[in-house]
């Protein structure tokens, strides 16, 4: 096995000094942190060719200028540049991305902040980085939120979203199935108990795993998930796991040991990456490594605008491409 | 503003999600019964009856429990954590991760930071069988051999005092003193910024991985705990002290006003609110202190036939 | 004994369960006379086509999983009873196999967008279904083979040679070489599924696609014509899980199926209620029809409607229990023991005015005199005293109220008015009594009882198991000793438990696809009308819970889709047959809401089958669109109608 010391690195000013970017792609966002990592840069005099915001007709609709979406347009960066395109269709800015191929097949440094945007769209674009572009490394960033929004503070009444749910494989992880084998489900718990319920009845797996972010970002994280989605954690039958909320590598990790213990059943297996971003881009990384695995997410009628408060701790993490089949 | 009452989810809600909680994570080990049993504790002293309550349960469906099989998982991050940096500070290239490891691994050695019996020792055990690693790793201090290890490392649950009043300070300061050319680093499950950095300041590097800092303080102006609850942290806080007082006068918030709550599945730090813990004066606790006997040394044994 | 104890009703889903645990959990709806449309033979034999319709949770899956091959396979291999039997002679004697086909929702609707027109996915869907549906029929016929079950001759030298001819893979000599060759083609799909988001291409399977019936009527003829073990009557037999999940087009390629389906290839279609997105078929101007192309069964009407369902209620409680180690030790597998068997309506009103049992003679007090008041009291029973107060307010005098009642408590039944007061109090309005205490003493009705549970499920099983889960859950949490030494829960704990899940079904409305807000609001509305007239104090309309609409009538297109919506996921259910509004009324639809909202809005659980909530296109509308509609209007319509009291004759759905 191929063995690498993975970089992840808590952003302070000493560390994203030394940074210097061609390209930066953020998404638009009315929550604080989604412009944290920018305003950091902009401190620090951060080099940066080109910004790309995806801009998301969903977020933008209904809103007017004095809404937080547009603090962007205050930090002092002139090179920002919008993409338009849908939150519920991440192959919506394919275009808008291939008009700019010739710049972004030459970019060296290419940098990626996924606070504020969707996981399947942040995966569709690490993908098409990867395959269409062959990018051999991105930095990704990373923002805590201080706190997330429980009404009354009741855990188990945060919603990250309104309306219907449609279960969805993410374009472009659809794995591929051998109708025989076992289908297992691994699901990282996130704090809405609506989705975990909706996904395993849709996936019907003969087995589920859950996985639990902890360490948490903070303490009592690592219960909300578990009491939010106390119908499935609570059966003695299903298996808690744990892997760390902050670091997609031990994700990745944790998923490839998961792989290997089950390689004699060769599962069918399905994971639904409900938790952190970071846990996210460990599953991302995992699923292109191993692309008959097939990555599910629940797609809301429509997400509720603001779901966190503030801003915590940012990280960055370097992403090799490059090593990833 | 609205008072406790009017704010705060009900009882039953909290109740329920109490329930729950002991469900998934606590492993069934508290139960409703415990709760009024707690809960009896508070009898209106500094404010009504049911505001009492109401703040009490707040706190407990608030309280962090990490039960065996979160603590077996954190020592096994540990020492992900300890190899990851190793791995940097020693500057390895890629193909040389394995031989590497190997050499790392066989010029350190394991120590329970404290006396034995204390719980240093208990995760020591544990980090030992979740590593798999060989026995021969782990020493007492007294067979450190200078000329073959180059890391010493001592493992702890919680290390929360800063400065030359914490036991961490104290032991860790000498043998940094003894071996100044050694890495003395320590492992341990959770710690605050503020020994972190005091530890540094020694020439002790700290891996830990759970960093508290001012949020998980219950009653400081950016509590987790509190964050929609801004305008009750005075009142919550006077309610706490009052009857933290009835049990511990000298640190009625925990030890060194710790005002942290969390516990584990087999002991809560004294640095944890002590309505939690506390059993002076026929207080009941919710979850149990197991307090180290600094003072009688002769023993004391009730059974008739020995 | 605390180690052995677990809630025997959490996990266990029939997605996820093993051909074992199916065989383990299954309780046969047949052994309780469940359904009147189909018997147990119709599975295999019944030359239609069958489609289930239920809610979630009504047990679809179990029912098509259990007729599956594997299923059948492990049920045959248990019971044979001679070495020399083989186990094609079980199959034979069933007359047919059953292939369970389930496609997951993600992959369904994967088969759309990315730049590709529907003509084509609907190509692309097809030549996948065909394969899916081909592998099920080579892995049944493998393992047949694999025990010497078939011929081998047969097998080797004419089946697989002309399915590999189909297939344009001459190469293949053995049925896992098949099996392999199916495989490598659906990976063909999903790697182009997979990789069309980012790159526009066309769909070129390597060696040719597959049409409609290819391999789905074509692998069981050449079984027929190849292999003499399929030569008799052993029919194939579809089970498709998950209609309603098929996007339209893809509904037309199996509608299409339907249509043609041969005589020896049938299909048994599970779907939720209102699944069917079309009735149309590939070719547009031809469609499906109940009758000619399928008849259908409806689980939650067949489970409405029967006596029987309580009793498969405590079957299935019955294996639940029975897995949990203390319960199995202990010989409690009886569901009733924990919950009681019914509700106890005099103890609870007796524990309801403990603390002021005047109360309620305090709320009529300025229709009584003091003297009547006197006459009627009976502190053992508070609900025969609001009965006698009823009584007395509809003009019957207070010493004859006393009279009928002192002789119902003897047990003297000559007389027209102890019969009515015996009719009024049993039959008739002893649970509205209940609620009306209830709102009197400003408390929530309990619910409790296996009865209780039984109906708040409302004819889906899931929903029971549900109830009793939490029920579990809380008996475990706030009094451990009394669930596993006195096997019992008490009725706080079990109403809690009701009240908890009934408020999270309530919640869950807003995540129905489309018209999940308009749904909610129509829930909450109709719920807050119903309860008012629960909390009428002449009790003039006891029990009112349904309402009589025309859907098909209502304006907008947008709510008739609604409503439906509703149906599909059993937030609506329609009663099984039409019936008079009210008596005397012209027959319409009647509607109730699922009765597992009763305790959001503190609603009887029981249909009495007597007055129907009108409603008109706009007031659908209204309450669909509106928030806290005043139930004033619908109240009127009380005392619009001639008050008569006695028109309700014995109209429970059953007891």
């Amino acid at each position: 096995m191929k063995k690498f010391i993975y970089e992840m690195e808590l952003v302070s000013a000493e560390v994203i000094k030394k940074d210097s970017f061609d390209i930066f792609l953020l998404a638009g966002g009315s929550d604080y942190r989604a412009y944290e990592i920018l305003r950091i840069m902009k401190s620090e005099d951060v080099s940066i060719n080109k910004i790309l915001l995806f801009a998301f007709q969903e977020r933008i609709q209904g809103i007017d200028t004095s809404d937080a979406y547009y603090n962007y347009l205050k930090i002092g960066f002139s090179n920002i540049l919008p993409i338009h395109c849908s939150i519920k269709e991440p192959n919506s800015c394919l275009d808008g991305l291939i008009s700019l191929e010739s710049e972004i097949l030459t970019a060296k440094k290419i940098a990626l902040d996924i606070s504020c945007f969707t996981k399947p769209f942040f995966f569709y674009l690490i993908k098409l980085f990867k395959e269409r572009f062959k990018i051999h490394r991105i930095t990704v960033f990373y923002t805590e939120p201080q706190s997330y929004l429980f009404p009354r503070g009741i855990f188990s009444s945060y919603r990250s979203s309104t309306g219907p749910l449609t279960i969805l494989e993410i374009p472009g992880f659809t794995g591929y199935e051998a109708r025989g084998d076992k289908r297992v489900l691994v699901i990282l718990l996130g704090f809405d108990g609506d989705l975990s319920k909706e996904i395993n009845e849709d996936i019907s797996p003969s087995e589920t795993l859950v996985v639990n972010g902890f360490p948490s970002y903070a303490p009592k994280f690592k219960d909300i998930s578990l009491i939010a989605n106390e119908k499935l954690t609570s059966d003695k039958d299903v298996q808690i796991i744990f892997s760390k909320a902050n670091n997609p590598f031990d994700v990745f990790n944790l998923l490839e040991s998961i792989k290997n213990k089950k390689h004699n059943d060769r599962p069918f297996i399905n994971i639904a990456p409900l938790g952190t971003k970071p846990m996210a881009l460990g599953v991302c990384l995992f699923a292109l490594y191993y692309p008959e695995v097939r990555v599910v997410y629940p797609l809301p009628e429509t997400y509720e605008k603001i779901t966190t408060d503030n801003c915590w701790n940012s990280w960055r993490y370097l992403i090799p491409l490059n090593e990833l089949r | 503003m609205k008072s406790i009452l009017q704010d705060f989810p009900s009882i039953l809600e909290m109740k329920k999600l109490i329930m729950h909680t002991s469900a998934t994570i606590w492993k069934h080990e508290i139960t409703e019964k415990e709760i009024d049993r707690w809960l009896d504790n508070f009898t209106g002293e500094v404010l009504s009856l049911d505001e009492e309550k109401i703040l009490a349960l707040w706190l407990l469906s608030n309280f962090v429990y990490y039960n065996e099989d979160e603590v077996i998982h954190l020592c096994r991050v540990l020492m992900r954590d300890f190899i990851h940096k190793m791995l940097i500070d020693t500057n390895v290239q890629r193909d040389e991760i394995d031989n590497n490891l190997s050499r790392i691994i066989s010029k350190t050695r394991f120590l329970a930071l404290g006396e034995p019996s204390e719980s240093g020792g208990y995760i020591l055990y544990y980090f030992r069988q979740v590593n798999d690693l060989h026995i021969s790793y782990f020493i007492f201090p007294h067979k450190i051999d200078p000329d073959s290890i180059d890391n010493i490392v001592y493992i702890d649950d919680v290390t929360l005092t800063a400065g030359p009043g914490g036991q961490a300070h104290r032991k860790l300061k000498k043998i940094k003193s003894k071996y100044p050319n050694k890495k003395i680093i320590l492992l341990t499950l959770i710690a605050n910024e503020d020994s972190i950095a005091e530890l540094k300041r020694i020439g002790v590097e700290v891996i830990t991985t759970i960093t508290l800092d001012e949020r998980n303080k219950c009653f400081c102006v950016n509590s987790c705990i509190f964050h929609a609850y801004q305008n009750h942290i005075e009142t919550c806080n006077k309610f706490a002290l009052h009857y933290g007082n009835k049990i511990d006068s000298k640190w009625p918030l925990g030890y060194e006003h710790g005002e942290y709550t969390f516990g584990f599945f087999y002991n809560t730090p004294d640095n944890t609110l002590p309505i939690f813990w506390g059993t002076n004066d026929g207080w009941s606790p919710i979850f149990k202190r197991y307090d180290k006997n600094y003072e009688r040394k002769s023993l004391v044994m009730h059974e008739r036939f020995l | 004994m605390n180690d052995s104890y677990r809630n025997p009703f959490s996990g266990i889903n029939a997605g996820t369960l093993d051909d074992q645990a199916i065989l383990d959990y299954w309780c046969s709806p047949f052994a309780y006379r469940l359904f009147s449309e189909i018997k147990e033979t119709d599975i295999y034999e019944d030359p239609n086509n069958i489609v289930l319709l239920g809610g979630r949770s009504t047990g679809k899956t179990m029912f098509l999983r259990y007729w599956s091959f594997p299923v059948q396979l492990k049920l045959a291999n248990q019971n044979k009873d001679s070495k020399s039997r083989k186990i094609i002679d079980y199959f034979k004697e069933k007359k047919g196999l059953g292939f369970y086909i389930r496609i997951d929702g993600p992959i369904l609707r994967s088969f759309n967008g990315s730049g590709i027109d529907s003509a084509k996915w609907n190509s692309i869907f097809t030549h996948y279904f065909e394969l899916i549906v081909g592998r099920n029929y080579i892995e049944a016929i493998k393992k047949f083979y694999e025990s010497d079950e078939l011929n081998m001759v047969e097998v080797e030298n004419h089946f697989i040679p002309e399915v590999k001819t189909i297939l344009n893979a001459p190469q293949i000599v053995s049925l896992d070489e098949l099996l392999k060759e199916f495989d490598s083609r659906i990976k063909e799909v999903d790697l182009f599924r997979g990789n069309v988001p980012f790159f526009k291409t066309d769909f070129i399977p390597s060696k040719g696609g597959f049409a409609s019936q290819s391999l789905s009527f074509g692998i069981p003829k050449i079984a027929k014509k190849t292999i003499s073990e399929f030569k008799e009557s052993i029919n194939f037999i579809l089970l498709i899980d998950e209609y309603e999940n098929y996007l339209e087009p893809q509904q037309r390629v199996i509608n299409t199926l339907l249509r043609f389906s041969k005589n020896e290839i049938r299909f048994r279609i599970g779907m939720r209620l209102e699944g069917f997105r079309t009735f149309n078929m590939i070719s547009e101007d031809d469609f499906i029809k109940e009758g000619r192309e399928y008849r259908k069964a409806v689980f939650e009407d067949v489970l409405i409607k029967s006596k029987e369902y309580h009793n498969f209620l405590k079957e299935v409680s019955k294996k639940r229990l029975e897995s949990v180690k203390i319960f199995k030790e202990k010989g409690k597998s009886d569901i009733t023991e924990f919950l009681s068997k019914s509700e106890d309506l005099e103890k609870e009103a007796l524990e309801l005015v403990a603390k002021n049992p005047e109360k309620h003679f305090s709320h009529f007090k300025k229709s009584l005199k003091d003297s009547d008041i006197d006459a009627i009291k009976f502190k053992e029973n508070p609900l025969l005293e609001l009965l006698n107060i009823l009584w007395v307010l509809r003009g019957i005098p207070a010493n004859e109220v006393k009279a009928a009642m002192e002789d119902y408590l003897k047990g003297n039944t000559t007389g027209e008015k102890v019969k009515k007061y015996h009719m009024d109090y049993v039959d008739k309005y002893k649970l509205s009594l209940m609620f009306l205490l209830c709102s009197i003493y400003r408390k929530h009705k309990k619910y409790y009882s296996f009865n209780t549970f039984s109906f708040l499920s409302s004819g889906i099983v899931g929903n029971f198991i549900e109830l009793c889960r939490r029920a579990f859950q809380y008996a475990e949490f706030e009094n451990k000793d009394l669930l596993i030494k006195e096997w019992k829960i008490p009725k706080e704990q079990q109403t809690k438990a009701a009240l908890d899940f009934s408020e999270a079904e309530l919640q869950q409305i807003n995540r129905i696809e489309s018209y999940g807000g308009f749904i909610h609001k129509f829930i909450n509305n109709i719920g807050n009308i119903f309860r008012d007239f629960h909390k009428d104090d002449k009790i003039r309309y006891p029990e009112t819970n349904q309402f009589s609409t025309d859907i098909d009538n209502l304006t907008d297109q947008k709510f008739t889709d609604a409503m439906r919506a509703a149906i599909k996921w059993s937030v609506v259910q329609k009663k099984p047959t039409i019936q008079q509004p009210s008596p005397g009324k012209h027959l319409k639809d009647i509607y109730t809401i699922n009765r597992i909202y009763s305790p959001s809005f503190q609603i009887s659980y029981r249909t009495r089958g007597g007055y129907s909530v009108k409603l008109t296109a706009s007031d659908i509308v209204k309450l669909m669109t509106e928030e806290n509609v005043s139930s004033k209007n619908y109240l009127k319509q009380i005392s619009d109608e001639s008050e008569n009291p006695n028109t309700s004759l014995n109209l429970f759905d059953y007891i």
